[in-house]
């Protein structure tokens, strides 16, 4: 019965071709977010002052109510799935980008000096202790990044950019209950099944490259 | 051209959608949390609830909502707050329950009760993270606000949808741009707030 | 590729001068002191005394304000400090192994980035492992959390002698670790000493250990050298009040010939008794999860000898029992004079002996420190 109704709803409003969507434009903003994230990390953890201001920049633009700053970027960007992955990038970076920058810079201090004094040099510390004992931080970061991107592509649907957003957005104008459930339902659950799997990956990290 | 009226009246709905949400998720979650932090069992639910709802994709929740209590502005707040409540919750019950042990147990020792640990020594501690946790629901909040015009509740999210609608940027950024606004506002304040309340701990 | 290593042995290491200074504090005050080749110099002294940045001056992990360090006669500013750190091993109290790497790769780092290839690189680890009892195929791919604090040592250790380097620099390396285990580490120290013979500057605040483990000790106190000399000298000739109370704080060294076994044995606990029947794979799993560096082997209620943690290592994969590897001890009583019983140990040139008491019940091991036998 219940089976018959979600099916029903499923392929009158195209939740196949619309996950796809979804998830497309969910993976390129992400891919990118963390690409540009890990590189201002680590330029930023280079030129250690800039790091306040820039972080501090970025954490300003993410108070900014993420409706206002699609709106913001419709004039510049257009309407669709562009100004969409750019505002998922524009707030997916501090989380990446700050946990990159403090990985980096909270080793401990005995371990450094022990990589220095066995003959490392800044390089060969930076490759083989800093970056590597950074993982689970970064992936920390990645994780929350993935929770603003999955919530950004969604509110996409409401500026043309498709996605599972668009049938939710019909949902609640046309005021069909059945339609919100299903969609709201399994936007929920595909959200909470990346959150938890970016979690098991930021654990495994954590118990292999962790400190104890 | 959009009405200087129009702007002003989303924007003060806007501002009693935020402080109204926002009262209510204090009021809820700073009790559950202190719940959380006397039995392990409700601990467990709330902050595992507290954890995989935060991964839920804000239009989502609101949406959700529609069906379960129609629209306009009470469920609108209810769908505010189910975001403004989370880290509320999970701040103070961070701050309270990471007090040291011989904290806990020199004030036992000395012969306060339970309820007055809780009052004089964890509270205190929390506060620091609580103040975090109360500024960042009221961000969400401005945030949440914005979207949940589409379910009736007014604001400043009106106008937005009216503009996106009508094709219309100049509306759409009547809309913005005052909550932009009104986030920063709440992050200067509450900053300050915090640093006043929390100043020489 | 002249440059690999900078100095191949020490003849002389020469401190002349050093200062240096924090803010209004004076760490180190014109300090000079000559390390010979192939000595083990200690530098003991409180908190503050300035023992662990004149060390840490000779790897320039500290650049002095004023004063030159020179290695075989080359200041060591010269040298490309990188290069120099490489042929330098350092182990410290807290050991500081990188906790992502496994064991094998906290050894075999240097190596790699050298350039050696893996079967070299994994030959190298192996016998380091084996030079530090620890039996590699158990313990190459472990991490340092898995590991117990003398374990730990034992690869700090290890990670330091990889690029055979001619000089170590110690500081406190077994300061972190229980009375007991700390004896024993310092034992098998002394063999890995005379094996590598290398040059070596060990800091340390416990007399005891300066004087189990130094050829010569320098005595710092508030940044400036108090004393230098050999153990009998600062017993026998102590310059000042200062350094006659440290040397001399238990009294040991001074009135030998009223002390007994009893008040210089240590005890023995359960952990340490081992059937000789027992297979040596089984003794070793047990002594290695133990930490403990000696076994007293029993055949029922007769002793059947003692073996150290060492020869188990070092024999595990010969089908033996332990009984087969075990040798005779020299047994004492605890009331019996420590001159003599010293006397024998040194004709004999033992380094421990049993004690066994008037039940004929084995009840501590006598390890006494080195400097004992000189001065008998």
């Amino acid at each position: 019965m219940i089976f018959d109704d979600v099916t029903a709803v499923w392929n009158q409003f195209n939740l196949t071709e619309r996950t796809i969507e979804h998830l497309w434009m969910f993976s390129i903003a992400l891919t990118i977010s963390v690409i540009l994230g890990i590189i201002l990390g680590i330029i930023l953890y280079q030129h250690k002052k800039y790091a306040e201001p820039a972080l501090n920049g970025l954490n300003a633009l993410e108070t900014f109510p993420d409706m206002a700053l699609l709106v913001l970027l419709i004039p510049v960007a257009g309407i669709g799935e562009v100004p969409t992955i750019i505002a998922c990038i524009i707030y997916s970076l501090l989380p990446v980008t700050r946990n990159t920058y403090t990985g980096l810079v909270s080793v401990r201090p005995e371990i450094l000096e022990a990589g220095t004094a066995i003959g490392l040099t800044e390089a060969d510390i930076v490759r083989n202790i800093r970056i590597p004992v950074s993982l689970p931080m970064i992936a920390g970061g990645i994780r929350i990044a993935i929770v603003f991107t999955m919530g950004i592509v969604t509110l996409g649907g409401i500026i043309g950019a498709g996605g599972l957003g668009a049938p939710l957005q019909t949902g609640i104008v046309l005021l069909l209950p059945d339609v919100i459930i299903v969609t709201g339902l399994w936007v929920g659950i595909l959200a909470v099944i990346f959150d938890g799997c970016a979690g098991m990956i930021e654990k495994r990290l954590t118990v292999r490259y962790g400190e104890w | 051209m959009v009405a200087l009226e129009a702007v002003l009246t989303a924007t003060i709905q806007q501002v009693i959608l935020v402080y109204t949400s926002l009262a209510v998720s204090i009021t809820l979650g700073i009790p559950l949390a202190v719940v959380a932090l006397n039995s392990h069992k409700l601990e467990k639910i709330i902050i595992t609830f507290a954890n995989l709802v935060q991964a839920i994709p804000t239009f989502a929740v609101v949406a959700i909502v529609v069906p379960l209590m129609g629209i306009g502005f009470w469920p609108a707040i209810f769908a505010i707050m189910l975001r403004a409540l989370l880290p509320i919750v999970k701040n103070t019950w961070i701050g309270l329950s990471s007090v040291d042990p011989a904290s806990i147990d020199a004030a036992t020792g000395l012969g306060l009760t339970r309820w007055q640990t809780t009052r004089f020594i964890r509270f205190p501690h929390a506060y620091p993270p609580m103040f975090a946790g109360i500024k960042f629901a009221a961000i969400l909040a401005n945030s949440v606000a914005i979207l949940t015009a589409i379910i009736g509740s007014g604001g400043l999210g009106t106008l937005v949808f009216e503009g996106l609608a009508g094709i219309n940027i100049t509306t759409m950024l009547a809309g913005a741009l005052p909550a932009i606004f009104i986030a920063i506002f709440l992050d200067v304040s509450f900053t300050r707030l915090e640093y006043r309340l929390t100043a020489g701990r | 590729m002249t440059s690999i290593h900078p100095f191949e042995t020490i003849d002389r290491i020469e401190l002349s001068h050093l200062t240096k200074t924090y803010g209004d504090v004076t760490a180190v005050s014109d300090v000079s002191l000559d390390v010979i080749g192939g000595e083990l110099l200690v530098l003991i002294g409180g908190s503050g005394s300035g023992k662990t940045t004149t060390l840490r001056m000779v790897n320039r992990l500290i650049e002095p304000d004023s004063g030159i360090v020179r290695i075989n006669g080359t200041d060591i500013r010269e040298f490309d400090e990188v290069r120099l750190r490489r042929n330098i091993g350092y182990v410290i109290q807290q050991i500081g192994l990188f906790s992502h790497m496994n064991v094998g790769d906290n050894i075999g780092l240097i190596p790699k980035i050298e350039g050696w290839g893996k079967e070299q690189i994994d030959a190298r680890v192996h016998e380091l492992l084996e030079m530090v009892d620890l039996p590699p195929e158990i313990f190459s791919a472990r991490y340092p959390r898995e590991l117990s604090g003398g374990q730990q040592q034992r690869v700090g250790l290890a990670r330091a002698l990889v690029m055979n380097p001619s000089l170590f620099l110690m500081d406190e390396p077994f300061g972190a670790l229980d009375p007991i285990l700390r004896k024993q580490l310092q034992e098998e120290f002394l063999t890995i000493k005379y094996d590598i013979g290398r040059t070596i500057i060990f800091v340390t605040h416990d007399i005891d250990e300066a004087f189990k483990l130094g050829d010569r000790i320098c005595i710092m106190h508030e940044g400036e050298l108090v004393q230098i000399g050999t153990p009998e000298e600062l017993i026998f000739h102590p310059e000042t009040d200062q350094v006659a109370h440290l040397v001399d704080a238990n009294r040991k060294y001074r009135h030998i010939e009223t002390f007994t076994v009893h008040d210089l044995m240590s005890p023995l606990s359960k952990r340490e008794f081992y059937e000789a029947n027992m297979p040596v794979s089984e003794a070793m799993a047990k002594i290695l999860s133990d930490e403990t560096g000696i076994a007293v082997v029993m055949e029922g209620n007769n002793l059947r000898g003692t073996t150290s943690r060492q020869n188990i290592v070092r024999n595990r994969k010969k089908n033996l029992l332990l009984g087969d590897i075990t040798t005779e001890p020299i047994t004492v009583t605890p009331e019996d004079a420590l001159v003599p019983v010293l006397q024998k140990m040194k004709t004999k040139n033992a380094s421990s002996a049993l004690v066994i008491n008037r039940e004929g019940e084995v009840t501590g091991m006598l390890i006494p420190d080195s400097v004992l036998f000189h001065i008998i």
